[in-house]
């Protein structure tokens, strides 16, 4: 007798995740806990332990499936061929309740509220049809995603107040979406983005049809795109951008880079260590800048640690892995831990610790090209750097032109808690630190 | 020609159509209702469900007269008078016409009795005098026995099931040629007032598509009041001789008999009525069925246009068209609905009666889905036991791993009347453990979904827990 399982909650705030890769066959004897498959949620990827010991009868994902919390993704077998024990042959014993999020019982009546949703006089229903079309959409994606078990009336309420029942995590034994659960969704998502009244950005004006104007291909969005898209979509609805550009001489640093690799021992000296450094040195100086803004409250938070993400170019996609503590690190360990936190992003081997709670980024292009760009802060991070390809440039010294090595660097900031003075000051002390690296000695 | 002007225009009057022009109209649209026939309700109301419960009902009380005699009752055989049973479903049919007209006329709908054509996709034209300008349609013009061209030889003994309910006669003998719900419905009425029956069926079974062990009783228990049931069989020939219609029947090793009946009822399905309505002018196409093609909210491709109930797709079942009707009128005033019922529940109103929702063991066998069967054979209830009818069975399907409820059959007495805990068991996500932990009342037959449901947990009551 097989049994088939279904997927655990993997993480918070993730109801779908993408399988990466299968570790197990059918037909394999696999133990509790060994290792089944590796999965993308949103951009971290885990590791989904088996959950009992016997052999694998029926794998029911396939690389590149999207799997709901709660599908079934796997049957297992029992190892041995001795007769099923029935069930029933010890009285069950009930799992201990799992600890329930915030009483559902306990809402209070206000939720009911989006209950009443806009009755449309008839005539004007009539004349416009575009809800019911949408209605009819959304349950198609539905529907490729199997059924989520959830009352009629609840279903009714979901459709009515716009939500999709998969994006509802449920609270309820055996995974059973209730009233409850979806008004503390509505709440949820009001609280986090108040402007747009949503989960996520205003619903986009309908497409053309592309397929009019010639062969098209539509191909799903991976996790990490999808993460991406909403992670954007955001940041660049919530924060008034600015960005601040620069040059920065480098000819010096560079120098001294090259001869450090060349002689010592130490990992691979790269730009990016000593930005990370000259940031860390600049994030203490200017603590607007190692902020997030916290606009229910009207306060800014300051943070005490430095935390930097770094943007990382993957197949799959943008990952900003994150170094922490820059701060209380020296210039080769940053370097090796960029080297290799890297490597393991571009191995999809990072899990969701690792991808979190950053306090400001730097993103380097310098490796393939450009004069300069326009980062999209990280919220609720309140700055990024954008370092671009370092150029030979002719520039006055001492009354005479040499060629020195000049690489632009761009701020993106968030204009609610930085100025624009206190940004040209923050990029400039940043160009004079790379301009002058020993001064990065005096902050170690 | 006289122009009237709807809002929203509804074509049939039966559950569905019915439904969603009530609908309609309690949301303030000027509502137009268009049938062929005078009277409101469709086949369901006058000559379908309600015409063939009314007289099982006469059916159920001559079989249990005459099974009184177990319980130290003997009647006398019934006299029959064939106009008073027919007068009886008439009187039952007249009452519930009346008062859906009653309902129509309060609501303001208009009512145009005669047959709708489409000019084009805003326009309808009812029997050539009356045309119909429309912003939404919602078509629902159900559907009419099947009637293959080898059995229309012209005589009024071959019937349909209007044919059959007409009770013109009680014929000694009568043919009925397949048995799915209608032939084995009309078969148990004929039975009962005296007809000798043979069915014809050209599966290997009763009723396709329920579960056997829920045919089980049922086939059992007809044995006996059926002259023959003949499966694997074909009818291949029809021929009026005299006052007599002989048919000439092929079993499945290709042998051939010749039998007389006094009529032959023909019951081998239904089909949709969505020709020669002009449904190509109004740019909607059908599917290789006959079934007009609708999205989850029972719209055509022709967006002001929704299509209901029969001609939408099987089940052809007057509650599935309800529910479309209502989902339809809401889909056109704007509101997020779309169909998305989990389960349809389908009664068989033979005695005894079968009922059943959500999964079945044959869809999960051919879909390869798992599923733990729970059963309570009625032997172990004492409610079935006093009314003498311990044939039954409640059967519960549950998904392995987290015990909800796939589906439940039921065979038996009754059955019918037990299916409505069921849908609201699917519908709400319920587990085994949820109807074993409800309280049932005493005895009732609603107990045998408890002891079933508790059998998950290997500790039913009233029957024995599985060998462990």
């Amino acid at each position: 007798m097989a049994t088939e399982h279904k997927l655990p909650p993997l993480k918070e705030n993730v109801e779908i995740v993408e399988v990466n890769a299968l570790k197990v066959s059918e037909g394999d004897l696999v133990q509790k806990d060994q290792p089944l498959m590796e999965v993308q949620a949103d951009k971290a990827a885990l590791e989904v332990l088996s959950p009992a010991s016997g052999t694998v009868a029926k794998i029911l994902v396939k690389v590149g499936d999207q799997v709901k919390i709660g599908q079934a993704y796997i049957a297992i077998g029992d190892g041995d061929a001795a007769p099923a024990k029935a069930p029933a042959a010890k009285p069950a014993v009930a799992p201990a309740p799992i600890a329930q999020a915030p009483s559902a019982a306990a809402a209070p009546a206000a939720v009911a509220q989006p209950a009443a949703a806009p009755k449309p006089t008839p005539a004007a229903a009539v004349a416009n049809s575009t809800i019911s079309s949408s209605a009819v959409a959304n349950s198609a994606v539905a529907a490729s995603l199997g059924p989520v078990s959830a009352s009629p009336g609840t279903r009714r309420l979901a459709r009515e107040l716009g939500v999709e029942l998969h994006r509802v995590v449920p609270t309820a034994k055996h995974g059973q979406v209730t009233e409850d659960d979806l008004k503390n969704y509505v709440r949820q998502s009001l609280t986090t983005a108040p402007s747009s009244g949503g989960s996520g950005a205003p619903t986009p004006p309908p497409l053309p049809k592309f397929e009019d104007q010639g062969p098209v291909e539509r191909v799903p969005m991976t996790a990490i795109r999808r993460a991406t898209a909403r992670q954007m979509s955001l940041a660049w609805t919530q924060i008034p951008h600015v960005t601040q550009n620069d040059l920065a001489d480098v000819t010096d640093l560079e120098d001294f880079r090259r001869s450090q690799s060349a002689s010592s021992k130490g990992p691979k000296l790269t730009m990016t260590a000593f930005a990370l450094k000259a940031a860390s040195i600049l994030l203490r100086e200017f603590p607007a800048f190692n902020s997030s803004i916290d606009i229910q409250n009207n306060q800014i938070v300051l943070k005490k640690y430095i935390h930097i993400g770094i943007a990382v170019d993957t197949e799959a996609g943008l990952l900003v892995p994150v170094v922490r503590d820059v701060d209380k690190k020296s210039v080769h360990e940053l370097a090796a831990e960029v080297t290799a936190i890297a490597e393991r992003a571009r191995a999809k081997k990072l899990d969701g610790s690792e991808l979190s709670g950053g306090t400001f980024t730097i993103t380097n292009l310098g490796g393939i090209g450009g004069t300069g760009f326009t980062p999209i802060v990280n919220w609720p991070e309140v700055a990024i750097l954008g370092v671009s390809r370092g150029r030979l440039d002719p520039v006055l010294k001492n009354g005479q032109w040499v060629p020195r090595l000049m690489v632009p660097l761009s701020l993106s900031y968030d204009h609610r808690v930085i100025d624009g003075a206190a940004a040209a000051r923050f990029l400039r002390r940043m160009a004079d630190l790379l301009e002058q690296p020993m001064h990065m000695l005096l902050h170690a | 020609m006289e122009v009237i002007k709807a809002q929203v225009l509804v074509i049939g009057a039966g559950p569905g159509g019915y439904a969603a022009a009530f609908l309609a109209a309690d949301k303030g649209m000027s509502t137009v209702l268009v049938d062929a026939s005078p009277r409101m309700g469709g086949t369901c109301l006058q000559v379908g469900c309600i015409p063939s419960k009314a007289i099982l009902h006469v059916a159920k009380i001559i079989n249990e007269a005459k099974e009184a005699s177990h319980f130290g009752v003997t009647y006398g055989p019934p006299k029959i008078d064939i106009n008073g049973v027919r007068g009886h479903w008439q009187k039952v049919v007249e009452n519930l016409t009346r008062n859906l007209a009653m309902l129509r006329d309060a609501r303001k709908i208009k009512y145009v009795n005669g047959r709708g054509t489409f000019l084009d996709a805003n326009t309808l034209v009812v029997d050539g005098k009356t045309q119909v300008v429309f912003e939404h349609a919602v078509i629902a013009t159900g559907s009419s026995p099947a009637m293959p061209p080898l059995f229309q030889i012209g005589s009024s003994r071959v019937m349909d099931s209007t044919g059959a309910l007409a009770l013109e006669d009680i014929p000694a003998k009568l043919l009925i040629v397949g048995g799915g719900y209608i032939g084995l419905e009309m078969g148990t009425v004929y039975s009962a007032l005296g007809s000798k029956v043979a069915v014809v069926e050209m599966t290997d079974g009763l009723l396709p598509g329920a579960d056997r062990d829920l045919v089980a009783p049922l086939a059992k228990r007809l044995a006996t009041h059926f002259d023959k049931i003949l499966l694997k069989t074909k009818v291949t020939k029809l021929e009026e001789v005299g006052k007599t219609i002989r048919a000439t029947l092929e079993a499945a090793d290709g042998a051939t008999s010749l039998e007389t009946y006094d009529r032959v009822l023909i019951s081998v399905g239904r089909r949709p009525n969505t020709h020669n309505m002009g449904l190509e002018k109004a740019g909607i196409t059908l599917d290789s069925k006959g079934f007009v093609p609708t999205d989850n909210q029972r719209r055509t491709a022709v967006p002001h246009i929704y299509a209901i109930g029969d001609i939408a797709g099987e089940p052809m079942l007057a509650h599935k068209a309800t529910y479309e009707g209502k989902v339809a009128v809401e889909a056109l005033c704007g509101e997020p609905v779309v169909y998305d019922a989990k389960a349809v529940p389908a009664v068989v109103f033979t005695d005894p009666e079968i009922a059943w929702a959500g999964l079945t063991e044959a869809e999960a066998e051919k879909n390869k889905i798992s599923y733990k069967k729970l059963r309570f054979p009625w032997t172990g209830s004492g409610r079935a036991m006093t009314r003498g009818r311990t044939e039954g069975l409640t059967k519960i399907l549950i998904d392995p791993a987290t015990e909800r409820v796939l589906g439940i059959g039921l065979s038996g007495i009754d059955a019918g009347e037990m299916i409505g805990e069921v849908m609201l068991a699917l519908e709400m996500g319920a587990t085994a453990r949820d109807l074993a932990l409800t309280m049932h009342a005493h005895p009732t037959l609603s107990e045998t979904i408890m002891e079933a449901a508790e059998a998950a947990h290997g500790f039913p009551t009233h029957a024995l827990p599985p060998k462990r």
